[in-house]
C-alpha cells in the first residue's frame, strides 16, 4: 500500500511506525479461558454476551468453555486480577462452577483451564507447563489419543518431543497445528463471538392467568422493553413471536408481522392488542414471552421537499392496515392485483403479494430496486387498446360447467361473440375456446365459452359482468 | 341524487340478490374518477364473491396499484371478520373506497360502520342480500337492484337529503347509466343523462 507523503520534522529520518488496529500484532496478548464442566449451551451464550463488556474478542469453545482476550483490556480494568475477580463474581451470581486460567495463547489457556492449573503469564515458561498436561485436555479425537498412548505418549510434552514429521505422519497435521498454536508459534485465528441480534424477554405470572387485561398489561411491558432495546440499537423489527406458556402443555405461539418494519412501541402494542382480542387460549397462562424476528438497522425516512407530501404517509398507513388485517386474515388472503401479458383470462391477472410496496412505487412513478415498475403491475397493452373485446368484472376461480349448473344460471341466450382465444400450448395448457357474452336467467350478463378441445364442445361459465 | 353523484363519505348500501346485473358497473366511473383526480386513497375489496378481474378493472380506468383485496371466508366467524376488516379499513383513513360483501349485518355493526365511514371520511359500499331491506339502516344511501329483462331497476330506498325513487337503466357496454358522474358532479341531481328510461316516483 502506498504511504501518504508528508514532510519530515527536523531530526526525523523516517515515518514513525503507524499503530496497527489488527489484534494479531498487539504486543502482549493475554487470554483467559473459562472452563465450565456443567453448563448448558444457552447459559454459555448468555455468559459470552456478558463477557463482551470486558473485551470484544470472546470466542466460544463448545461444549464447555470459552476464551477471551484480555490483553487490550488490562489497563481499563486495572490488571488481570480485577478482571478475574469480576468474572468470578458473575459466575458466582449465575451459580456456575468454573475454572479460570490465563495464558499468552488461547489454546494454552484452554488446556491449562481444563486441567485446573494456575495462570502462566510468561511465554518462555509456557512449554514447560504445557508439557506436564495429560493428553485429554487437547480435545483431540479419542482414536488419536489411543494411538498416541499405545506409542507411549501420555502428555503434551511427549508429543512436543516427537519429531514434527513423525507426528504429522502418525496423527495428522491438525495435532501439530494445535501444538504450534498453543505455544504461539502459529497465529491462532478465532472468530469473535457476536451476539445474535434478536430480542427475547419473558414476563412470568405469580399464578395462572386467564384475564385478558393482565395478559395485555404483561405484553405492553414486554413491548416497552423491546422498544427500549431497539432504541439503543437504532434498529427496527418486522415481526414478533409471542409465546403464551401454559402449565403441563406446550406453549401457544403467535407470530405477528408488522409488514412495515418499525421501532415504535405504539404500533407494536396496537397489533398485539388487536391479535389478543380474537386469540383463544387453550389454558390459563403462566408466562408470556416475546422473541423478535430479525432486527435490522433503522431505515431513515426521507422527508418530502414540500411539507404536504401525502404519498409517504399513505404508504405507511396502508402497510399498517395490512399488518392489522393480518392479525385475523392469513397473509395469502390479502393481496393486490396486477396484469399479466397473457390471453388466457385466468392467466391475464396476478395476485400481487406486497401491495403496499407496489402502491408506493407505482403511485409516484418511482421504479423499484430492479430498475423498473414492479412486475405484474405494468399496464398490459392489450386491455387498453380500443376495440378490445369486453371483459367481465367478475371472474370465476374455476370455469363452471353450465350444463351441470343449468338450474342456477338458467337458459342462456347468446348476445355477442364469438371471441376465440387459443393460447397456452407452449406452457402445456393448451386451450382453445370461443367466448360469448350471454344473458342468463334474472337478467344476468354472463361470460361463457365453448371448449373446442373437448370433443362435445362443452359450455362453461367463466365470468360475470358485474 | 343530492350533489349529483354518489355520497362522498358514509355508508352506501346496495341490496342485490344476484351478481351480474350491473352492480359493479354502476360504481366503475366513480371509482375510476377517484383515482384520476389525484386521490391517494386505495380501493379495498373486502370478501368479494368472485375474483375481481384485473383486465376489466384496468379497462374501466382503475389504477390496479390502488386495489387491495381481502379474501373472506364463508363461515360465521368469516362474516364477523369481514365486518371487522371493513371497519379497520375505514378507520385507517388512507382508503378512498371500501367495498364490502357481507351476508348478514346486525344493527350495531351497521351503525359502527356508518360512524367509522364518517370518521375516516371514506366512502363505503356494502353489498347485502335484498332481505336486508326489512332492517332499519343508518346508511346515507340505500338502493335495491333488480333486473327486469335486460334492464336494471334501481330502487332508491333511502337517500339522505334526497328523495326515494325508481330508476331503470340499461347497463350494457361500458356502463351508460347514470350515477357515474363522480362524487362531486354537477350540482343538479338529474340532468337528463340518466339511462334511457326513467320513471321517477315522487313520495
Amino acid at each position: 500500500m502506498a504511504q501518504p507523503l508528508r514532510a519530515l520534522y527536523p531530526g526525523e529520518t523516517s515515518p514513525p511506525p503507524r499503530p496497527s488496529l489488527s489484534p494479531g500484532s498487539r504486543p502482549n496478548r493475554l487470554w483467559i479461558a473459562v472452563h465450565l464442566p456443567e453448563v448448558e449451551d444457552r447459559e454459555l451464550v448468555s455468559l459470552a454476551c456478558w463477557m463482551r463488556r470486558i473485551t470484544p474478542l470472546v470466542s466460544l469453545e463448545p461444549p464447555q468453555a470459552l476464551v477471551l482476550e484480555v490483553g487490550g483490556s488490562l489497563r481499563l480494568w486495572g490488571g488481570l486480577d480485577s478482571i478475574e475477580e469480576a468474572l468470578d463474581r458473575e459466575l458466582g451470581r449465575r451459580r456456575l462452577s468454573a475454572h479460570l486460567c490465563a495464558a499468552p495463547t488461547a489454546l494454552a489457556a484452554l488446556w491449562l483451564a481444563r486441567d485446573g492449573r494456575k495462570d502462566v503469564l510468561s511465554t518462555k515458561r509456557l512449554a514447560g507447563f504445557l508439557g506436564a498436561l495429560p493428553l485429554h485436555v487437547t480435545g483431540w479425537p479419542q482414536a488419536t489419543r489411543r494411538l498416541l498412548k499405545k506409542m507411549g505418549l501420555g502428555t503434551v510434552g511427549d508429543c512436543l518431543r516427537l519429531s514434527r514429521d513423525g507426528l504429522v505422519r502418525r496423527v495428522g497435521q491438525r495435532c501439530l497445528d494445535d501444538l504450534d498454536r498453543s505455544l504461539g508459534r502459529q497465529p491462532d485465528l478465532r472468530t469473535a463471538f457476536r451476539p445474535d441480534r434478536r430480542f427475547s424477554s419473558v414476563v412470568e405470572f405469580q399464578e395462572e392467568v386467564t384475564s385478558p387485561q393482565v395478559i395485555a398489561e404483561a405484553g405492553k411491558r414486554l413491548i416497552l422493553r423491546l422498544a427500549e432495546a431497539l432504541h439503543g440499537h437504532q434498529a427496527q423489527i418486522a415481526s414478533c413471536r409471542y409465546g403464551f406458556r401454559h402449565l403441563r402443555r406446550p406453549a401457544t405461539m403467535v407470530r405477528i408481522s408488522q409488514v412495515v418494519p418499525t421501532h415504535e412501541s405504539r404500533k407494536i402494542i396496537d397489533l398485539f392488542l388487536t391479535r389478543l382480542e380474537t386469540l383463544s387460549l387453550p389454558a390459563p397462562v403462566t408466562a408470556l414471552s416475546l422473541t423478535t424476528g430479525k432486527i435490522t438497522p433503522m431505515a431513515g425516512l426521507n422527508a418530502g421537499l414540500f411539507p404536504a407530501c401525502p404519498d409517504r404517509a399513505s404508504e405507511t398507513t396502508l402497510g399498517e392496515l395490512i399488518a392489522r388485517l393480518q392479525t385475523r386474515f392469513s397473509a395469502e388472503d390479502i393481496h393486490g392485483l396486477g396484469l399479466a401479458e397473457n390471453h388466457r383470462p385466468e392467466a391475464a391477472w396476478s395476485e400481487v403479494r406486497d401491495p403496499w410496496a407496489g402502491f408506493a412505487a407505482v403511485g409516484r412513478g418511482i421504479p423499484d430496486h430492479r430498475g423498473g415498475i414492479p412486475a405484474g403491475r405494468r399496464p398490459a397493452r392489450q386491455a387498453t387498446a380500443p376495440g378490445y373485446p369486453q371483459r367481465p368484472l367478475w371472474l370465476l376461480p374455476m370455469p363452471v360447467s353450465v350444463t351441470a349448473a343449468d338450474g342456477e344460471w338458467g337458459h342462456l341466450r347468446l348476445e355477442s361473440g364469438p371471441e376465440r382465444i387459443e393460447a397456452g400450448w407452449w406452457e402445456g395448457l393448451d386451450t382453445s375456446r370461443d367466448y360469448y357474452v350471454a344473458r342468463g336467467s334474472r337478467g344476468r350478463r354472463l361470460w361463457v365459452f365453448r371448449d373446442r378441445r373437448s370433443g362435445r364442445g362443452d359450455w362453461y361459465l367463466h365470468g360475470i359482468f358485474g | 341524487m343530492p350533489g349529483g353523484g354518489w355520497p362522498a363519505t358514509g355508508l352506501t348500501e346496495i341490496l342485490t340478490e344476484h351478481y351480474g346485473i350491473g352492480e359493479l358497473s354502476l360504481l366503475m366511473p366513480a371509482l375510476a374518477r377517484l383515482g384520476r383526480d389525484g386521490g391517494t386513497g386505495c380501493i379495498v375489496w373486502v370478501a368479494p364473491p368472485f375474483i375481481p378481474h384485473a383486465p376489466a378493472l384496468h379497462g374501466h380506468g382503475i389504477g390496479l396499484d390502488r386495489v387491495l383485496i381481502v379474501r373472506g371466508r364463508a363461515d360465521a366467524r368469516g362474516n364477523r371478520d369481514i365486518l371487522w376488516a371493513t371497519e379497520q379499513a375505514l378507520r385507517f383513513g388512507s382508503c378512498g373506497v371500501v367495498l364490502a360483501w357481507a351476508r348478514s349485518v346486525g344493527q350495531v355493526p351497521l351503525r359502527r360502520l356508518q360512524l367509522a365511514a364518517e370518521a375516516g371520511r371514506c366512502w363505503t359500499v356494502l353489498f347485502r342480500p335484498p332481505d336486508a331491506s326489512r332492517q332499519r339502516s343508518p346508511a346515507v344511501l340505500r338502493m335495491r337492484l333488480t333486473a327486469i329483462g335486460e334492464q336494471t331497476r334501481i330502487e332508491i330506498l333511502k337517500c339522505r337529503g334526497g328523495r326515494s325513487g325508481v330508476v331503470s337503466v340499461r347497463l350494457g357496454n361500458r356502463c351508460q347509466g347514470d350515477a357515474g358522474r363522480g362524487r362531486e358532479g354537477s350540482p343538479h341531481g338529474d340532468d337528463g343523462r340518466a339511462g334511457p328510461h326513467r320513471d321517477d316516483r315522487e313520495d
